[in-house]
């Protein structure tokens, strides 16, 4: 079953071109994937990430349990803060990554989409704190880019939140969370409320700015430009520390998953910028430029709009996992010219 | 909606065939690059291959994917669009007009080309 985007009839009215995205019919694109993209970079772009996952912890042991079934120590942090954690299993291999906002009683939680069912009985099973799955009451928007704040400040005049951080305010009416969060590596914030009107408010508040309504194609580009994971892609049954992720670990408290983890990996996830034109996909494999031998596989592949490059993260074997290393991918028999990079494309 | 011409033919894989004498002009349709989202890259073939229909004429690369554009017909390939190395986003600007791909010289009369508004019930079943 694909379930289609709340706001499906104003994307339509938008010019919108949809795609399947873990169950969910969603915008691809409004008038090109290139194009929306550099309005975040140098402007704003709006999203209607709707379909993420909302799942609430509550009772009196959710900080007990948040510790439990995360890789963060939520003891450290204090009301309107928004951390970036993982949910391990048992053998060290992540579930998911997530963002979770600390309320004052609870906490909200937003997993991947289509992730909130598995999310929800995970916690329910493992801690004993309560989780419920309310993804289908709220909606999220994403106002993206170095304008993002100057198209905010049209519709809310009081202070805002700084960098992940959160605030619970009236706007436009409603009740809404506003988070200082995004998947773009740019400044911006995140809704999650019950008005469907705000998407085109916000879209209406940053026309003088440029802003543009995006769609998955242009968040898939822009994170990848940053070099952030898709949990599909990246992450499920892998460990943070293969992902590269170590900084997300608090070693401090004791969480599931905790007790399997091992810095001896194999294999490590590493950027990779094409140097002969064309573009990695996901399934490429990398092979060593000397030998001809396959050392890993590509995870997500796009095109930079930025670098105007191929761009591409793949794990590889860890000998091989150094910056300024040459390899090849392999791209349906056309062997790509790449490099191992240091940090961000962009 | 995706805009489909009158007198052009069409395959069921999204290419366009224009007439022109014992040549034909191809290129891919409206519909075929609004689904395949930005182009950032074109492999033509060289100019002077033979090619058989069905086979692979060129790739292209977009920002979402790569696809294959299959031989409408069987000929010799006369012409190619440079421009597009250049100006790959000429396909999504102009897929009939300025982002053609490349002409042939005719083996044979073509066959299993279909008309206008064959093509487009089949971009309205899809």
């Amino acid at each position: 079953m694909v379930e289609r985007a709340v706001l499906y009839d104003a994307h339509e009215a938008l010019g919108a071109k949809f795609t399947d995205f873990s169950g969910f019919e969603m915008p691809l694109y409004y008038s090109s994937i290139v194009e929306e993209h550099l309005a975040v970079r140098r402007a704003v772009g709006l999203f209607d990430v709707s379909h993420m996952s909302k799942v609430f912890v509550e009772g009196e042991r959710d900080q007990e349990t948040m510790s439990r079934v995360t890789t963060s120590d939520p003891s450290k942090l204090s009301y309107g803060r928004v951390k970036y954690t993982m949910i391990l299993d048992e053998g060290g291999k992540i579930i998911d990554d997530l963002t979770y906002m600390v309320m004052k009683d609870r906490y909200l939680l937003v997993p991947n989409a289509g992730k909130a069912k598995r999310i929800e009985s995970w916690i329910n099973e493992k801690s004993p704190g309560k989780a419920i799955d309310r993804s289908k009451e709220y909606l999220i928007f994403a106002l993206q880019g170095p304008l993002a704040e100057k198209t905010l400040l049209k519709l809310y005049s009081k202070d805002l939140p700084k960098r992940f951080r959160f605030i619970e305010t009236e706007l436009e009416g409603y009740e809404t969370i506003v988070s200082r969060t995004g998947y773009t590596g740019e400044d911006g914030f995140e809704f999650i409320t019950k008005n469907k009107e705000l998407f085109m408010k916000l879209l209406e508040s940053g026309k003088e700015f440029g802003i543009k309504p995006c769609g998955l194609g242009a968040r898939d580009s822009l994170r990848l430009e940053k070099c952030m994971c898709l949990a599909g892609n990246e992450l499920e049954g892998r460990t943070p520390i293969e992902a590269n992720l170590e900084w997300v670990i608090d070693w401090d408290h004791e969480f599931i998953g905790k007790n399997s983890l091992n810095r001896d990996v194999k294999e490590l996830l590493v950027p990779l910028l094409l140097e002969d034109k064309g573009v990695p996909r996901h399934g490429y494999p990398i092979k060593n430029n000397k030998n001809d031998k396959n050392i890993g596989v590509v995870t997500s592949g796009g095109f930079s709009p930025v670098l105007e490059k191929g761009i591409a993260l793949g794990y590889v074997e860890k000998e091989e996992a150094i910056a300024g290393n040459e390899v090849y991918i392999d791209a349906r028999g056309k062997e790509l010219k790449a490099k191992i990079i240091k940090g961000t494309f962009v | 909606m995706a805009e489909i011409r009158e007198e052009l033919e069409y395959t069921e894989t999204h290419e366009w065939v224009k007439r022109e004498g014992k040549r034909v002009r191809i290129g891919v349709t409206d519909y075929a690059q609004q689904n395949l989202t930005d182009v950032v890259y074109v492999d033509l073939p060289q100019v002077g291959k033979e090619i058989k229909k069905g086979e692979i004429l060129a790739s292209i690369e977009s920002v979402k994917s790569v696809s294959d554009v299959y031989a409408p017909v069987s000929g010799k390939v006369v012409e190619v669009n440079s421009r597009l190395n250049d100006e790959p986003e000429l396909i999504n600007k102009s897929p009939y007009d300025d982002g053609w791909l490349v002409v042939i010289e005719l083996a044979e009369e073509p066959e299993g080309l279909i008309d206008a508004e064959a093509y487009k019930k089949i971009t309205e079943q899809q």
